[in-house]
């Protein structure tokens, strides 16, 4: 029975030490990199502008510090966008209460869905900014934008910018606009282990707050 | 829905060959008369375009729908509209290939 115990005991302890360092270690930097003398320089969405359903004005300079997932979307999408925004309000009911997380979901219908249309829709959903935001622009600046953030997840044989763009994929991106992990949004499984790369980044904010 | 997956597929094309055509316009020496047709050929990509994200806005899912008649019967409707988009879609592309084929 004691050497049962202590089976159980170092199968737990090795166990429990093994999801410690997978969840510790870093996620990887995703897109394009260079090398610079000694130092990595990695991809980073470096810039854009748009408003959300509240006109609040939301750029990657306002999102600095920030861990944000991002989507492309469009409210009349009569396909893979209700199961999407589904998933996307499960990360929004997990992270709810800490500042750190963000959302943005990229209308790519601006003509019909129009910043009052987008607060209906938020409001209809149950959810608001800052922690959510439904951006709006001009079409050609969305579908400018959308390739920055999709560079990764695209895959090689797509050649269609919409195809692209609508590709049902979830973006994550550091504080320092960096991307780090990505996933299919229509599928359940590949949302929660977003939301597990989502806590390996807050983990890696507050060690390097620490540091 | 399969008429409209199969248009929604091309809406990527449509996009593709609006930057190829203000590509060829910009780039090309084309005389006023060529520049002014490739205009028409971007103006009804963009038609058939906004054709596509109009039904899409306008259609009905079955909770939302109230309207008269059956709900298969409004199907049925919207299956005659989408077609219509799908036949301009078709033939804006026709109509742009004769200047995005001779670009490749």
């Amino acid at each position: 029975m004691r050497v049962l115990y202590r089976l159980v005991l170092f199968i737990s302890v090795t166990v429990l030490m093994a999801c410690q360092f997978s969840k510790t270690e870093p996620l990887p930097y995703l897109g394009p990199h260079r090398q610079v003398g000694d130092s990595t320089v990695y991809y980073r969405v470096d810039s854009f502008a748009f408003f959300n359903q509240d006109s609040q004005l939301v750029t990657a300079e306002s999102l600095r510090g920030k861990v944000y997932v991002v989507d492309f979307f469009f409210i009349s999408c009569p396909t893979i966008c209700p199961v999407m925004t589904k998933h996307m309000k499960e990360l929004y009911n997990l992270y709810k209460s800490d500042p750190r997380v963000v959302l943005l979901s990229f209308t790519l219908d601006p003509r019909h869905d129009t910043i009052p249309r987008l607060k209906r829709y938020a409001h209809k959903l149950g959810v608001s900014a800052p922690k959510w935001n439904f951006l709006y622009g001009k079409k050609e600046d969305i579908y400018a934008t959308a390739p920055k953030f999709l560079i990764s997840a695209a895959q090689e044989d797509d050649t269609d910018p919409l195809t692209i763009i609508h590709s049902g994929k979830f973006v994550l991106v550091d504080g320092e606009g960096h991307l780090r992990s990505y996933c299919d949004g229509t599928s359940k499984e590949e949302v929660y282990r977003l939301a597990e790369d989502i806590d390996r980044l807050l983990d890696e904010m507050t060690n390097e707050g620490h540091e | 829905m399969a008429v409209h997956d199969s248009a929604m597929a091309k809406m990527g094309a449509i996009e593709r060959a609006i930057q190829t055509l203000q590509h060829i316009k910009e780039t090309e020496h084309k005389s006023t008369d060529v520049k002014s047709r490739i205009d028409s050929s971007i103006l009804l990509l963009k038609r058939a375009d906004e054709a596509m994200w109009d039904w899409m806005y306008h259609f009905k899912q079955k909770g939302d729908w109230s309207g008269k008649g059956t709900y298969l019967s409004y199907l049925q409707s919207e299956e005659r509209k989408i077609q219509r988009v799908a036949t301009l879609i078709d033939s804006a592309l026709q109509r742009a290939s004769q200047y995005t084929n001779k670009e490749k």
